[in-house]
């Protein structure tokens, strides 16, 4: 039986298989949501703190000066939430927020856990793959599910969870009371 | 919503009128002794159509009534209460901007708040004293036209004028009755159409078979959780589209399908790399 085949019966068995484009698209996006709703966040905490020490002490004298610091340090909360958040996660957890709903992690092609080296160059490689989007979209053709950014860091990314048979059942008999309510609705 | 049992437990309301369905309004249940007996709501016979017309433009308007009673309380009740939350925190208020950063048209502003609310207090004073004063001068007035007429000339038209005034009374104790009954009917009412309005949606929602099938799944699966349901539900389905999706451009691009590629080498098998615990035991059994 193949893969899809299987998928189709919900048969699957995928802890450990090569996670698919989609799942990985979505991850992306709940990181990105949730890097940006960070970051703003920060942002507009940062200015409120500004402001009010600014009002308390008044010890940032100028306008120019308070936006100057402003965005110094709100740029550097910021990035290195950013850092955290992708490199700490990945050597962590293999797997970012995102990541972790979808259920896929990125593991080292030699099977081991990502290391600090391995996520920073994959961090960088994210960026070289937006160009064009075409480093992402290599995962749709790629033997092995890869992007860009994971063959410059020697990474794949599989999928963290196994299928619960329980899930299924429950689809079936879902699908089950569907199919008698329909036919008892047509006959009446 | 404001309790209702406070307006279905009525002194003089009938037990019956209290189960009734809607639109039974309990009129005749709250009858006031020794008034006369105000609109009723009573069966009026189909063939008159405009007695249906004006019955149901009374209940409509008893049900605004009760709306607006109810409604009113309940906004009442939260304006106090969020004054209060207010006064016990003020720094909930927005921040006040500089003074040198108003406008003339934002003083003005100010200005004409300012000037309302003063403008208020003085008018509730005004009309305060204006009430006392007002008091003050009908009793004078009434004691002396009571002294002038209490002679046998006057009697006659004193009587008259006393017998007017006491039908006046009379008139005006009947409705405020009526009102203050209307009211009640109209709170009762207010609380049973509301009442009625949830049953209806709980109804419409209990037969709906979306909504059935997922009771009935949290039901049958309570270990498992609502959060854990939507993650799996997220998961499947981004799997599956994985699958189409890559399986379709496969097709397109002429590429080997993926079931004739190499399995990943940890297929089948959990990601242990990234267990602490199981690290830590057998780092702390080593150790032992």
């Amino acid at each position: 039986m193949t893969d899809e085949q299987a998928t189709q019966k919900g048969e699957r068995d995928l802890l450990g298989a090569y996670a698919g484009f989609v799942s990985r698209l979505i991850a992306f996006v709940i990181d990105l949501l949730v890097v940006t709703a960070t970051i703003t966040t920060i942002t507009i905490v940062g200015n409120f703190v500004l402001d009010a020490l600014d009002n308390m002490f008044g010890f940032i004298p100028a306008e120019a000066v308070t936006s100057w610091v402003m965005v110094t340090i709100i740029s550097i909360v910021s990035l290195g939430f950013y850092l955290i958040y992708f490199i700490g996660l990945w050597m962590m957890a293999g797997q970012t927020l995102g990541k972790w709903v979808v259920g896929v992690r990125i593991v080292r092609t030699n099977g081991e856990r990502m290391k600090f080296r391995t996520a920073v160059v994959r961090l960088v490689g994210y960026w070289i793959s937006a160009i064009l989007f075409l480093g992402y979209l290599w995962v749709l053709v790629d033997n092995r599910r890869q992007g860009l950014h994971d063959k410059l860091a020697g990474t794949f990314v599989v999928y963290s969870w196994p299928e619960d048979p329980k899930h299924t059942e429950i689809l079936q008999k879902r699908a089950q009371r569907f199919r008698e309510r329909r036919s008892s609705r047509s006959q009446s | 919503m404001r309790d209702t049992s406070e307006t279905t437990s009525l002194p003089n309301q009938a037990d019956d009128v209290r189960d009734t369905p809607m639109p039974a309004i309990p009129t005749e249940a709250v009858a006031i002794e020794g008034a006369r007996q105000p609109s009723k709501v009573t069966a009026i016979p189909p063939d008159q159509p405009a007695a249906l017309e004006f019955e149901r433009l009374q209940l409509v308007t008893r049900l605004l009534v009760g709306f607006l009673a109810v409604g009113g309380d309940e906004l009442f009740q939260w304006l106090r209460e969020f004054q209060q939350e207010i006064d016990s925190n003020p720094s909930l208020l927005p921040a006040r901007r500089q003074a040198k950063d108003e406008t003339e048209l934002e003083l003005l502003r100010y200005l004409t708040i300012g000037l309302l609310v003063r403008g208020e207090k003085a008018i509730a004073r005004g009309v305060s004293r204006g009430f006392r004063l007002s008091a003050n001068a009908t009793g004078w007035a009434l004691g002396t036209l009571n002294r002038l007429t209490d002679n046998r000339l006057a009697r006659p038209f004193r009587q008259r004028v006393e017998r007017r005034f006491r039908d006046w009374e009379q008139e005006t104790d009947l409705i405020i009755r009526e009102g203050r009954r209307e009211e009640r009917s109209g709170r009762w009412l207010a609380g049973q159409t509301v009442n009625e309005i949830t049953n209806t949606i709980m109804d419409s929602l209990a037969d709906n078979p979306a909504l059935d099938d997922l009771i009935q799944d949290m039901i049958g699966q309570q270990s498992v959780g609502l959060a854990g349901v939507v993650m799996d539900n997220t998961r499947q389905v981004t799997t599956t589209a994985d699958y189409v999706v890559e399986g379709v451009l496969r097709r397109l691009l002429r590429r080997p399908s993926r079931q004739a590629l190499p399995p990943s080498p940890l297929k089948g098998k959990p990601q242990e790399m990234y267990q602490y615990e199981d690290k830590l035991d057998r780092t702390v059994q080593d150790d032992g």
